[in-house]
């Protein structure tokens, strides 16, 4: 169905179980790469670290879940920061995202065949050991999904469902496992005591346990797909949120007080190591779940066979989320002349956009060899970047929230994250969130973290930001457009439509309604 | 019958459930007991709590499909 201003929308089907799932089968691999990375840095504060990430987490998916289901478009992050903030920073924010997908792709990609190399049969794809070839089959991956994204290979929701619900069940064992026979409260203290970090490590971790949480949008994604989405979205996300949080939570804290079932080898220098201080290493950052689960006493045994395959099979997914992901967020942009129309272009035969897709997967494949030529750090180079994409977005979503509190007070809030502050603003009446001014700060905060301590990310990330303004500009000048302004856009009218195409009945009405006191001659347009 | 009220499902739910109540409160009685109220209790207290709070959530959610 077509709305007034042309957007293309996309037939209504998931249920509250796919859209679940949908989150999950985006946000639920984060742990597989980011647990390794993160121990890395912060070593005995590992849980500290998620934690403080953790508790940011639930203020934005909170903030995403309002949002998606108060706007239930495709789009995420870049288009609620354009509907609140303007063209301009819609455009830094849907950028920023754009990053992270092809992060996404790259990491998750080395993340894919890091799981596999620790088969015993698959050694040879290990990044350390062999890094031609761990290059050379990552980089054939990238492709492998490029072609399969063109020709419109993606895998249903059906699909993600059953996905996310072995891994459920799967993360739960290995978690329950974990705890009944190799945690000990002691080893757990003592990790603390001896591995707690400088404060530098520890800002360092804290912006990578944010990698953790990151695929947020595919709750907006969700959103635009599923019939009454303000009903719908909440509950699934903040059972998606808690899930999620746990997991992260319960993972850090496992890994730091586990007694392995195997001697921990000694490292490099033949040093004897704690078990955590082994999963941290370069070589096991790319597999730390793995390595965990294998080290549980008889679960091990199946476990170093099962795992690897099923976190690879899952860390393929994400990065297919993330060629997918690109495609459709640069279709988003271009629709609203954020982007060139060449991004909506799509294939005669395939009916795909296959110019993002191309310009996205070469991205990610650049992003490789720039990682590959870090050496042992190349893994942590993806993530700083990643690290830095999440917080420059989220702290953008977090200022759009507020922004469209204050500006748009007429749109219905099914779902309003709780702890508001009621205030008079133009005659109208605004909650103004304290939940977001909070998780405002803490992102900043990670923000400021990955600046600081991420020697890469910091000239990196902001450097992708000034080539994407570039493009922007020259594209706003060449099509007469605004350069910091916004394109002139009936909101309003819009989001009639929208929740109409949504199902959303009453609360179109009731936004009739309040439009109509607020102008007796407003006459909905809906189609 | 929608699939929330089904038996398997809810089933499911209980299990889960109680496998949380039993791992949340066994994790803040190990960790109380090993590190008392010292800092490095905190992630892990956090942690049991956090886990009964699931546990209890997902029952009650059982029992109100029941009823």
């Amino acid at each position: 169905m077509s709305s007034e201003t042309g957007r293309q929308e996309l037939r209504r089907s998931v249920t509250p179980w796919g859209s679940y799932s949908w989150g999950y089968a985006d946000v639920g691999a984060d742990i597989f790469v980011a647990l390794g990375l993160v121990i890395g840095v912060a070593g005995g504060a590992t849980n500290i670290a998620f934690l403080f990430a953790g508790l940011v987490y639930v203020c934005v998916g909170l903030a995403y879940t309002e949002l998606a289901a108060a706007y239930p478009v495709a789009g995420g992050g870049q288009y609620f920061v354009m509907r609140g903030l303007g063209d301009f920073l819609g455009f830094i924010a849907g950028w920023a995202v754009l990053l992270d997908f092809t992060i996404d792709i790259t990491l998750f990609s080395w993340g894919c065949i890091g799981y596999l190399s620790h088969l015993p049969m698959l050694r040879i794809l290990d990044a350390g050991s062999h890094p031609m070839i761990h290059f050379w089959v990552i980089l054939a991956l990238i492709a492998g999904l490029a072609l399969l994204n063109v020709i419109g290979v993606r895998e249903s929701t059906a699909f993600n469902g059953f996905v996310s619900a072995i891994d459920v069940f799967s993360e739960t064992l290995i978690l329950v496992l974990g705890f009944l026979f190799t945690f000990h409260p002691e080893i757990l203290i003592h990790s603390m005591q001896t591995g707690w970090p400088n404060t530098f490590q520890l800002m360092n971790g804290i912006s990578l346990a944010i990698i953790s949480f990151v695929g947020l949008e595919s709750i907006s994604h969700a959103a635009e797909e599923t019939n009454r989405p303000a009903s719908i979205i909440p509950r699934t996300s903040i059972s998606l949120i808690l899930t999620i949080l746990i997991f992260a939570l319960a993972y850090s804290n496992l890994a730091l007080g586990m007694q392995p079932w195997y001697p921990t080898p000694h490292d490099a220098h033949g040093h004897a190591q704690q078990f955590w201080a082994y999963l941290g290493s370069t070589q096991n950052q790319d597999k730390a779940v793995a390595v965990m689960a294998s080290n549980i006493p008889y679960f091990g045994l199946l476990a170093a066979f099962y795992v690897p395959v099923f976190g690879a099979t899952l860390l393929l997914i994400s990065s297919n989320s993330g060629v997918f992901g690109s495609s459709r967020i640069a279709y988003s942009m271009s629709q609203f002349n954020l982007l060139p129309s060449i991004f909506k272009r799509v294939h005669r035969k395939f009916k795909t956009p296959v110019i993002s897709i191309a310009v996205f997967c070469t991205l990610a494949a650049i992003e490789l060899v720039f990682a590959a030529l870090q050496g042992d750090f190349g893994y942590e180079f993806l993530g700083d970047l990643y690290a830095f994409g999440a917080a420059a977005s989220y702290t953008l979503v977090f200022i759009a929230l507020i922004a469209l509190r204050i500006r748009d007070p007429l749109t219905p809030r099914k779902f309003m994250i709780p702890l508001n502050l009621k205030i008079k603003y133009k005659g109208e009446d605004v909650y103004f969130p304290l939940v977001g001014l909070i998780g405002f700060v803490g992102i900043l905060a990670i923000l400021v973290f990955v600046l600081l301590t991420h020697h890469i990310g910091r000239i990196a990330g902001p450097s992708w930001l000034l080539f994407g303004v570039a493009i922007y500009a020259i594209y706003r000048l060449r099509k007469k457009l605004p350069l910091f302004g916004s394109t002139p856009r009936d909101w309003s009218g819009d989001q009639v439509q929208i929740l109409k195409n949504a199902g959303e009945l009453e609360l179109m009405d009731e936004l009739v309604g309040k439009l109509k006191a607020r102008d007796p001659n407003y006459k909905a347009k809906v189609l | 019958m929608s699939y929330r009220s089904s038996k398997a499902y809810v089933g499911f739910k209980a299990v889960n459930g109680a496998i949380f109540i039993v791992l949340g409160a066994a994790i803040v009685w190990q960790v109380a007991r090993v590190a008392g109220m010292r800092f490095e209790a905190i992630p892990g207290l956090i942690l049991g709590a956090a886990m009964f709070a699931l546990g209890a959530y997902r029952l009650t959610m059982m029992l109100r499909a029941r009823a």
